[in-house]
């Protein structure tokens, strides 16, 4: 281990489930210091699989979202539907602070692994549970990852084309938002120390957590009784320019009159069709077949420079992955950082995406190999070599 | 002093001086676990997600945004005009005796209304003070405008958002981008508070929202990184198969464009709503368990089907197949016999079914709240579940300056003439002296 602090130095967190939402929460535990102790089943948890998969120099892969999730923590391989395996996870307990717990539903009265919190010396234990859809609730069994939560959730019907079927946000986007949030909530009870700490189960569902995204139509649809669809608007929006994409994004009622000037036609902003957001709302494919060909003139570094930086309207390019990795801003404020693969190698991971004046962000150290950790952690435990040897054995660690 | 709040953040004091979406969210979910928030507005200048989704036009059409509306439960509302001496006062006042203070100005502005990092903290050293802005406060790009739009088209997660082989949509990534930043700046917010009981003093939390946004659309960003391939987006579509499929059509409901800020113009057309199955197959498991439920499918008898390569090979002509099923059945239906056989499925809700969802309601996840502007509505409720007694969102979003009385008398103790004399001096009020009637 590094010497970092951080805020949360001292932190001692249990990761088992391995979902991207629960890798991804003890993962900003462990970026701001704590120390993070992932419990793998024997074959290794999901997040060792996950795509994009790089081929190293050996012939073997690793996956890019294990080496980004999992930096800083260690690994220890351990089987806890066995009872000899959730005695070593209960003996690990009267140490540590918190379990972030993403593994699938399961009633909490029935739950051998939860029974552990029963044990005296983990009563301080904060046992944050992740699921799709939460401990309660009468669907509380459903079973659904990213796609399946987004969509119960409400807010995915409004976005996408009226033409094609709603279109679910991207990437793991559902996983990050719930890691993010519970994340959030377990540090509150994490303020008060052990000595004095009350345990808890916080209870998390990611179909919940997506609710939050569709709030503004959810809302507009209590007050109105009018769901709101994916008919397009034209404009404003996303377009396309001379070299791709250009996100002509207007947020008031005065970057309208900027883009007009700026884009040379001033006669608009005296068009009676045009004069307020819910006319140009009607006017839309009007204003498209105005602005389509003056959009498709200009380049997207000339909508960045002029319409951004100079007129101070909100528009952008929409940039793809290498725009991104290629950012004149992300590279001046060094925020992809070089990490070490396991062949030695390096790769360029997001590092700080958070700044903070009193805790410089932890150094980007190596993802641990499955089970790295496991020997070390029962030696802590003071279990002799027989038993780990019997353990290994069974096929527990 | 305002009614007792419970939760890890009870006795922690609050200043929410940001406008729209990301930061007004993490100070209403810092309200729902116990901290009180204050949320500064001024009747010359107030938060611009009342601008944003109005349903109801007229002087009132300030109270009526979904936007503003959605995300300022539980906090006290609170007008005071910074650019007059006396009403400058008196916010130095607040942050006198406050944990945490987040904005969401542009790097510059804060410094010329003389609420910068550096002036705030010399009045309170234990001060945490968060800024929320686009780009941060340092390299080329510090201090540019943008939105949650513009931050997700910039963070490369807007690309992603796209049907297989057209432009990019970017719809969702607008919602995602904010309420992420949220939750992300919750964390660092109550990181910095354990940092306090160590150090002594606040500090300063620079998010930058593009960085957190990019983290995203990471499986993009990392393929590129990691292989320099630049991944074409495929819809909802992954291997599995995982998809959206089309189902019979629902009831005839209002509708109106969901991108539209505005309730006028195009709204409440009447259509029959178009209906949607999510169903997730993850095993070849999966595959066998749903073939039973579709018994009599030409898929569900189809061998090159039975594992996850075959069923790649022939996505099309699967997805074909799938979706020529699930049009002759109902959504909700057609989710609900899957799940009974485990499998993860759910009808893509539209807004009044996710309104109305009994699992939603048990939970507490949607609420009714009233307010004194707009009487009483369901509203999306404070997701987040723990065994001990936590407040959560027992109020709505307060009116515009409806706890000025509190503010300035439970809390800073002044008398019933000092606050008269405000109002009168138009440095509070609860009525906008500045307002477009949309």
């Amino acid at each position: 281990m590094d010497t970092y602090q951080g805020p949360n130095s001292g932190l001692r967190i249990i990761e088992i489930g391995g979902t991207v939402a629960g890798a991804f929460a003890a993962k900003l535990f462990s970026d701001l210091g704590a120390d993070i102790l992932k419990m793998e089943p024997v074959e290794g948890d999901r997040t060792r699989s996950l795509p994009p998969l790089k081929t190293l120099a050996d012939g073997t892969t690793v996956s890019g979202m294990h080496l980004f999730l999992n930096a800083r923590k260690r690994s220890m391989t351990l089987d806890l539907t066995r009872p000899s395996g959730r005695a070593i996870l209960g003996a690990l307990l009267a140490e540590s602070d918190a379990v972030i717990d993403s593994r699938p539903f399961e009633p909490v009265e029935d739950d051998a692994v939860m029974a552990l919190r029963a044990e005296p010396s983990a009563k301080h234990i904060v046992w944050l549970r992740v699921t799709p859809f939460g401990l309660t609730g009468p669907w509380r069994e459903w079973r659904g990852e990213d796609l399946v939560v987004q969509a119960l959730a409400g807010g995915m019907y409004g976005w996408g084309s009226d033409k094609e079927a709603p279109l679910r946000a991207p990437g793991d986007a559902a996983e990050f938002l719930t890691g993010g949030f519970a994340a959030a909530m377990l540090s509150g009870p994490l303020l008060v120390d052990r000595a004095t700490r009350v345990g808890q189960i916080i209870d998390v569902s990611q179909a919940g957590t997506q609710i939050l995204t569709g709030t503004l139509d959810l809302t507009r649809f209590s007050f109105t009784g009018a769901v709101s669809h994916r008919i397009k608007l034209p404009f404003p929006g996303i377009m396309q320019c001379k070299d791709g994409s250009v996100g002509i994004n207007l947020l008031t009622d005065h970057n309208w009159r900027q883009l007009c000037v700026m884009l040379e036609r001033p006669e608009l902003l005296d068009d009676p069709r045009f004069a307020a957001p819910a006319t140009r709302i009607q006017h839309a494919d009007a204003l498209f077949e105005i602005f389509d060909p003056i959009v498709r003139s200009w380049t997207k570094e000339e909508f960045f420079e002029v319409g951004n930086r100079i007129n101070g309207i909100p528009i952008s390019p929409v940039a793809d992955p290498r725009d991104v990795l290629e950012s004149p801003h992300l590279a001046a404020r060094e925020y992809f950082q070089p990490q070490e693969l396991p062949d030695g190698s390096t790769a360029l991971i997001p590092g700080p995406y958070l700044r903070m004046s009193d805790a410089p962000f932890a150094p980007l150290t190596k993802a641990p190999l499955l089970g790295e950790h496991t020997t070390s952690v029962l030696a802590s435990l003071g279990l002799e070599a027989e038993v780990a040897q019997e353990l290994a054995r069974e096929e527990v660690i | 002093m305002p009614p007792t709040r419970q939760g890890p953040l009870a006795g922690i004091r609050v200043i929410d001086h940001c406008s729209h979406w990301a930061g007004p969210l993490m100070c209403a979910l810092m309200a729902g676990l116990g901290a009180e928030v204050i949320k500064v507005e001024s009747i010359q200048r107030y938060d611009g997600s009342r601008l944003m989704r109005v349903c109801k036009p007229g002087p009132d059409s300030h109270e009526w945004s979904a936007a503003y509306n959605g995300y300022n439960h539980s906090k006290l509302g609170f007008t005071i005009n910074l650019t007059e001496p006396a009403g400058y006062e008196i916010f130095v006042d607040l942050v006198r005796s406050s944990d945490i203070m987040v904005e969401s100005y542009r790097p510059d502005s804060a410094a010329r209304l003389g609420i910068s990092y550096e002036q705030m903290q010399e009045i309170n050293p234990r001060l945490i003070y968060q800024t929320l802005s686009g780009f941060g406060n340092q390299g080329p790009w510090a201090g540019r405008p943008g939105f949650g739009a513009t931050f997700a088209q910039l963070a490369g997660f807007a690309y992603a958002h796209s049907y297989a082989g057209q432009p990019p949509n970017g719809d969702a990534t607008i919602p995602y981008s904010d309420v992420f930043n949220a939750g992300i700046s919750i964390y660092a917010a109550i990181s910095a508070l354990r940092q306090r009981e160590v150090t002594g003093h606040g500090q300063f939390i620079d998010q930058a929202q593009i960085e957190v946004t990019a983290l995203l659309g990471l499986p993009y960003l990392l393929d590129y990184s990691l292989n320099g391939r630049i991944h074409q987006p495929d819809g909802n579509r992954r291997p599995g198969p995982e998809n959206v499929y089309p189902c019979l059509p629902g009831e005839e409901q209002d509708v109106i464009p969901a991108m539209a800020h505005a309730t006028e113009g195009r709204a409440f057309e009447r259509a029959a709503l178009d209906e949607w199955i999510a169903i997730d197959i993850e095993s070849d498991e999966d595959w066998a368990v749903f073939t039973h439920v579709a018994a009599g499918q030409p898929f569900a008898s189809d061998a090159r089907y039975e594992t996850v390569q075959g069923r790649f090979a022939h996505r099309d002509q699967i997805d074909r197949e799938i979706a020529a099923w699930t049009q002759q059945q109902g959504a909700m239906d057609l989710a609900r016999r899957l799940q009974a056989a485990g499998i993860g499925a759910a009808p893509v809700s539209n807004h009044a079914q996710a309104m109305a969802n009994e699992h939603f309601h048990d939970r507490g996840d949607i609420m009714y709240r009233e307010r004194p502007s707009t009487g009483g509505h369901l509203f999306v409720g404070f997701p987040f579940h723990f065994e001990q007694p936590v407040t959560g969102w027992d109020t709505a979003s307060p009116d515009l300056g409806q706890h000025n009385r509190v503010v300035l008398q439970e809390i800073l103790g002044m008398s019933d003439e000092q606050v008269a004399q405000l109002e009168a001096d138009e440095i509070i009020g609860e009525k906008p002296v500045w307002h477009p009637v949309t």
